[in-house]
């Protein structure tokens, strides 16, 4: 076999390199996170910011729709918003950092309650497991949305008096928290199922006869096979927290304006549509745009750390 | 006194239909140093009763009664916590895949590490790794140094179990479970496993249990022997005494059934039938259904089950008809 010695990361990176799917997706997500951390040095070199008003782009006589086809001009590529006259590309920009920074607290912490739980679950079996496996179903069986919904409010309070500054701060730790809260059962599901085979496997009970305690085996032994799983889920979990945390925002529960996010611009733009559609264009676009490319960056990586996938 | 004893080993795993028995009333005693091979078909409990030493065998599902008695201390497996102490410092065993026993993920050097880590707890990475190089030596590893830091795959099938016995080793157990070490690997590194096993024994004083089905292995490296069948011991005899004059029908029928105990032309003997379920055991002899001499000579087999006893010094059978018995029945047949 030609691929004898090599590592199972370096395998799977082999297979992905011919993945041209992955590549791309790949190359587009690692520009979003660049764009993202960036973001402030990028506007500086366009020169342009996110709270401000652009007034001279916006038409008196329409009573503040924007010059042209909706603003776009060379300072301003992406155009204005009708209204205020601030720029759509820095807006877009700063909000993705937000965006971006939800998601990848939120996708973490789901993650590690996830597969604690999970090998929890699946390595004590028994009364342990059937307790832990309840609770998911009974979690799963919750109307998630509504809950998020009217819970914003009183627990958004409940954080202030805990000390987090009112305001944004609360908010997105809010929005991290019940992110984070509902999204670890599936996780945990997953996770649970492959330690309930790993655990069997002839290297677990060699460390038993070692005379390793429980959490040794857990996180020494089983916790390394679960990494395919893990990447999997949490490069596909990520995605699905970016558009989550739109749509909250769109519903009204995310950051209180100005601070830009995208499901805010997006919910902001919908009365806009007929008469500046740009609004709502370019917003929807990058949004579509980074959810597909890390979703496809999930089913890649999934592809490639999978020896039995062909492509 | 003795390093293990074992009194009246009973277990059994509770199914919703039905109850194994997997292991009946085995009894033995193992001194230091010494080598005790339990031999027997799959499903006859010998890996049960090693497991169940160890206290592998545990779960809601699962029935162990008896005594173990080690190095003077009965063992208690309800505390899980000396248990785990016993296990890999005072008892360590060694698995039949070397392969699948080793952790894919991590190099060789820091698992065999590790099982010293588990038992000293304080001590450095690099101390257990530099302890890790000596019993690498000891186990005939070619340049330790280097080949702490491959990983299992790259090695070949002798070389892993060495490092399954070494990684046993590190903590210098005083009694050594072997399970099957030599089945996965083939004729020649066979032999020089058992000769590695020989020689760490003499070393350590170490005790060594080897669960085996094969007679060849027992001829090399036991002292005494027990074999098993259907969870039960029908016979336990030194080495020498199991070749020479075997007592119990099932032990004379797997002798007569080795390659080279006949003359060249003859034919293998197999024993008839097969093994019983451990689920649904015949009430009297578990060997009377497959037994050529059972019933013969107005003896209970179908419906008492015989005892183990003792039919010369240190030579236990669990036969209604012992071997003397046996010729006497083949003459008085040839006679009529």
């Amino acid at each position: 076999m030609a691929s004898g010695n090599l590592s199972q990361g370096a395998l799977a990176w082999s297979r992905f390199k011919r993945d041209r799917v992955g590549k791309a997706s790949l190359t587009i997500a690692l520009v979003i996170v660049l764009l993202a951390a960036f973001s402030p040095i990028i506007l500086g070199i366009l020169n342009l910011d996110a709270y401000t008003f652009y007034k001279d782009t916006l038409d008196p006589n329409t009573a503040g729709l924007p010059k042209g086809i909706g603003g776009i001009s060379l300072t301003h590529p992406f155009g204005v918003e009708p209204g205020t006259g601030r720029d759509i590309l820095a807006r877009l920009l700063t909000g993705m950092q937000l965006s971006l920074l939800i998601a990848i607290v939120a996708t973490t912490i789901t993650m590690a309650i996830g597969v604690v739980i999970g090998l929890i679950a699946g390595y004590f079996r028994g009364i342990v497991d059937k307790f832990i496996s309840t609770g998911i179903d009974l979690m799963l069986a919750f109307p998630v949305l509504l809950l998020i919904l009217s819970l914003s409010n009183p627990l958004t309070q409940r954080l202030v008096s805990l000390g987090i500054p009112e305001g944004n701060p609360a908010r997105v730790t809010y929005i991290i928290l019940v992110l984070s809260f509902f999204g670890w059962t599936v996780i945990a599901r997953v996770i649970r199922g492959q330690v309930i085979s790993i655990r069997e496997k002839e290297f677990v009970e060699a460390s038993i006869s070692m005379g390793a305690g429980p959490f040794r085996i857990m996180f020494r032994q089983i916790l390394p096979n679960l990494w395919a799983p893990i990447t999997i889920y949490g490069s596909l979990t990520l995605p699905s927290y970016v558009a989550t945390e739109a749509t909250l925002a769109f519903l009204g529960v995310g950051v209180l304006p100005p601070t830009p996010t995208w499901g805010a611009m997006l919910a902001d733009s919908v009365s806009f549509f007929r008469v500046v559609p740009s609004y709502l264009f370019f917003p929807g676009l990058t949004l579509f745009a980074v959810v597909l490319a890390f979703n496809l960056l999930g089913d890649s990586i999934r592809d490639a750390l999978d020896p039995k996938s062909i492509r | 006194m003795s390093l293990l004893k074992v009194e009246n080993l009973d277990v059994s795993f509770v199914l919703s239909d039905s109850t194994v028995q997997a292991v009946n009333g085995v009894s033995f005693e193992l001194e230091r140093g010494r080598t005790l091979g339990f031999v027997g078909e799959s499903g006859s409990g010998k890996s049960v009763t090693a497991q169940a030493i160890m206290g592998l065998v545990a779960g809601e599902n699962v029935e162990l009664t008896g005594s173990v008695w080690f190095d003077g201390n009965a063992i208690d497996y309800e505390d899980e916590k000396s248990l785990r102490s016993i296990r890999g410092q005072e008892i360590a065993m060694v698995f039949q895949d070397p392969l699948s026993s080793l952790h894919p993920f991590y190099k060789v050097g820091d698992q065999i590490a590790e099982s010293y880590l588990v038992h000293h707890t304080g001590a450095k990475k690099a101390e257990a790794l530099e302890e890790a190089v000596k019993v690498m030596t000891e186990v005939g590893i070619p340049s330790p140094k280097t080949r702490i830091n491959d990983y299992p795959h790259q090695f070949s099938g002798g070389m892993r179990q060495r490092i399954m016995i070494a990684m046993a080793l590190i903590n210098r157990p005083k009694l050594l479970i072997a399970d099957e070490p030599t089945t996965a690997l083939d004729v020649t590194v066979q032999a020089q496993i058992l000769q590695l096993l020989k020689r760490l024994q003499k070393e350590n004083n170490m005790a060594i249990i080897l669960i085996t089905h094969d007679f060849g292995v027992v001829s090399e490296v036991c002292d005494d022997v027990i074999v098993m069948y259907a969870g039960k011991a029908v016979e336990t005899a030194s080495a020498d005494e199991i070749f020479k004059s075997p007592e119990h029908p099932y032990t004379k029928g797997l002798l007569d059934s080795l390659v080279g105990n006949q003359d060249m032309d003859s034919e293998l003997i197999p024993i008839p039938g097969t093994p019983p379920s451990a689920a649904d055991l015949p009430s009297g002899c578990s060997f009377a259904p497959r037994c050529t001499w059972a019933n013969k000579d107005g003896m209970p087999c179908d419906s008492k089950a015989p005892a183990l006893v003792e039919t010369s010094s240190h030579h236990s059978s669990a036969c209604f008809l012992p071997a003397s018995g046996r010729s006497k029945l083949l003459e008085r047949k040839s006679a009529k």
